[in-house]
């Protein structure tokens, strides 16, 4: 199992390099230049600011001392846009902002989506059953940015109950609809995912085992059932942490959270290359890490699983 | 043909009367038990022998309570004389957990792949006996080294997977002698294995049935298997007995041309011509149950009594049968 773990952080780190070096590439040669404005920098000054940012040396030279700077010191260098601002400044005030929203988002989804999976699946062809599944094939065709405005109106507009963004240091008021307009949408898939494959582990011979040692239903489901059945939703966690880092570009900028999606667009409509490579290899780095926990969890629970 | 035949004079541990077990489906009702009655005496080895789809396993999962949910039955089970036909969930879990233990066809795939065989044969007993699990586990090893699976101490941890399909069913085997319980129902414990192995099963259950005094109700489609350790029979096709009694009786004396044709159908070494004498026909479609007796399609023997009504069942416990043929003559 440590021979396993340690083989696949061997294979993420030539990952990740490849990331920052593929990121910088795709930066150099997109056309246009953060220093093209409206109107044109006269030449010389436009020399200078390229001397400053190093943008004057062979591109070799550059990557090198872009991937060199984050390695050592995880340094993303100087923001374009923001002066005076470096990349790692902005990430680490908006990073943080996201990251608890989008979190607590996640685990929200995990949790009220496999439990609505669960008591479907044990109340099959029951009417909760049937109320689940309603629910959530509403709620899996309500996208964040779908849900942030419907979430707005009612409990901001009609009810007055919260406020309509901001952020105030995290406080809840300002979490909440943040968190259930990411999550909704995934919470609803998750849900689906669990309930089908609960209902089909209930089907296997092993549950029939089980029951006919005399276990009360709810221990055959927790002990037997539920490892089987969350496979398929682990596998999904992967793609449910992409979408909600992308998500999360939408939630920031609806609610004015401050997260480092705000950031992000601003620094695709300035040109601020560090600031979007900087936000796009961390992400990256997220998911490969990301990915490699979910590799494991697989590994640990399904010890048929050859490693 | 088998060393003590029980005479039938204590009460019966199980005693099935008159039970059918119907299925609710969308193109209508599926009859997979019509009418079936037998009993098992503690201590019995009680061999249900039919081709597939005649009810063996639903009228076995209409005993303890666990028929798919479209699944109802009727008529009556009693266990030590009390009816437990209806009965409440958690008292058939209560029976299941002490008292009718089960063994299943394909032990491939009735144990858990996630779980280690220790978590499997543990649980359920620190439950329901006031056992710590250091103890719970010591008695797990016994019972596997009682099932001759060697080494048992250190492959108790292991996961199904590491063992084959002949392992595996002397484990499910062990696992429900845990409980010690009064009734073992074995249902076609032999059939997913390779022959060579299916009569090891068959000697291991007769090892269990003298050490432990356990009556089995042994389901079956062989009936070459079973000759060697049943007490009684019972021969059932489309969900109906056709004919019962002691082993010997049914052997050596079949009533019922069904009975006879499943005895012709058994490969014997001596007369090998290398062909199988299967029955001709197939079974009726337990969807569209006709009148009558329901062999009366296949059997060469048929008159005109056989389409219109179904036949009653006469004989004593050491031998009955239900069939116009043999109740005339
Ligand atoms: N849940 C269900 N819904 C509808 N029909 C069912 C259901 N379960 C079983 N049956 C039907 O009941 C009939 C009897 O099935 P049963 O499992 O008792 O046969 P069996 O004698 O055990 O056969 P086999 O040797 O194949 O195990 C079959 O025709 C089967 O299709
Ligand atoms: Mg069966």
């Amino acid at each position: 199992m440590l021979y396993f773990i340690l083989k696949r952080i061997a294979i993420a780190i030539p990952t990740i390099l490849a990331l920052i070096v593929l990121s910088f590439t795709l930066m150099h040669y997109a056309p246009g230049s953060p220093f093209t404005g409206e109107r044109p920098l006269p030449p010389e000054i436009l020399t200078n600011l390229e001397a400053k940012y190093g943008l004057d040396r062979p591109f070799p030279q550059q990557v090198a001392r872009y991937v060199w700077n984050i390695v050592t010191e995880f340094d993303f260098g100087p923001s374009y846009s923001y002066k005076d601002r470096t990349v790692n400044e902005i990430i680490a005030q908006g990073f943080p902002v996201t990251l608890t929203y989008g979190s607590l988002a996640f685990i929200v989804s995990i949790m009220v989506g496999a439990t609505l999976g669960i008591v479907a699946a044990i109340h099959r062809t029951t009417w909760l059953d049937s109320l689940t599944v309603g629910i959530t094939v509403g709620a899996q065709v309500l996208p964040n940015f779908i849900m942030a405005p419907i979430l707005v109106l009612v409990f901001t507009l009609w009810l007055g109950w919260l406020p309509g963004g901001g952020w105030q240091g995290g406080q809840w008021p300002y979490l909440v609809m943040p968190i259930i307009a990411l999550s909704t949408s995934f919470m609803a898939s998750i849900a689906r995912i669990t309930r089908s494959s609960m209902i089909e582990t209930l089907n296997s011979d092993f549950i029939l085992t089980a029951r006919s040692k005399g276990l009360p239903f709810h221990e055959v489901v927790i002990r037997h059932a539920l490892k089987p059945s969350m496979l398929p939703v682990i596998s999904y966690l992967g793609p449910t942490f992409v979408g909600l880092i992308t998500g999360s570009v939408v939630i920031d900028i609806y609610f004015s959270t401050g997260g480092i999606g705000q950031h992000f667009v601003n620094a695709a409509i300035n040109r601020d290359y560090p600031l979007i490579m900087g936000v796009t290899i961390l992400t990256g780095i997220l998911t490969v890490v990301f990915n490699l926990i979910v590799d494991i969890l697989y590994v640990w629970i399904d010890p048929r699983i050859q490693y | 043909m088998h060393s003590t035949p029980r005479t039938g004079t204590e009460e019966p541990l199980l005693s099935i009367c008159d039970l059918r077990v119907t299925f609710g489906t969308p193109e209508g009702q599926v009859v997979a038990v019509d009418g079936a009655s037998l009993d098992i005496h503690p201590g019995e080895v009680l061999a249900v022998v039919g081709e597939s789809g005649s009810g063996k396993s639903q009228t076995a999962l209409a005993v303890t309570g666990l028929l798919a949910r479209n699944g109802t039955s009727e008529g009556s089970i009693l266990w030590k004389g009390g009816e437990i036909l209806g009965l409440p969930e958690h008292q058939l879990a209560r029976l299941r957990s002490e008292e009718i233990a089960m063994v299943f066809q394909n032990p491939m795939t009735c144990l858990n792949p996630y779980l280690r065989i220790s978590t499997q044969m543990i649980e359920g007993m620190t439950m329901n006996r006031k056992m710590t699990r250091t103890q719970a586990r010591s008695a797990c090893i016994d019972m596997l080294e009682t099932v001759q699976i060697a080494d048992a101490a250190n492959r108790i941890d292991r996961y199904p997977h590491e063992f084959s399909g002949g392992m595996l069913q002397r484990i499910m085997i062990a696992m429900s002698l845990l409980r010690r319980p009064r009734l073992l129902i074995a249902d076609e414990p032999t059939t997913a294995l390779d022959v060579t192995v299916q009569m090891q099963i068959v000697q291991l259950l007769k090892h269990i049935r003298r050490k432990y005094g356990t009556a089995i109700m042994l389901i079956t489609h062989d009936l070459g298997l079973v000759a060697s350790i049943s007490d009684r029979i019972s021969i059932m096709y489309s969900g109906q007995i056709m004919e019962s009694g002691l082993a010997e009786n049914v052997f050596s004396n079949p009533r019922h041309p069904y009975t006879r044709a499943l005895l012709d159908a058994i490969p014997r070494i001596d007369q090998n011509d290398g062909e199988l004498r299967d029955i001709a026909g197939e079974p009726p479609d337990p969807a569209s149950r006709t009148s009558g007796c329901p062999f009366h399609l296949r059997c060469g023997y048929r008159i005109a009594s056989c389409i219109e009504n179904r036949p009653d069942t006469l004989g004593s416990r050491e031998h009955a049968h239900a069939c116009h043929l043999s109740n005339e003559t």
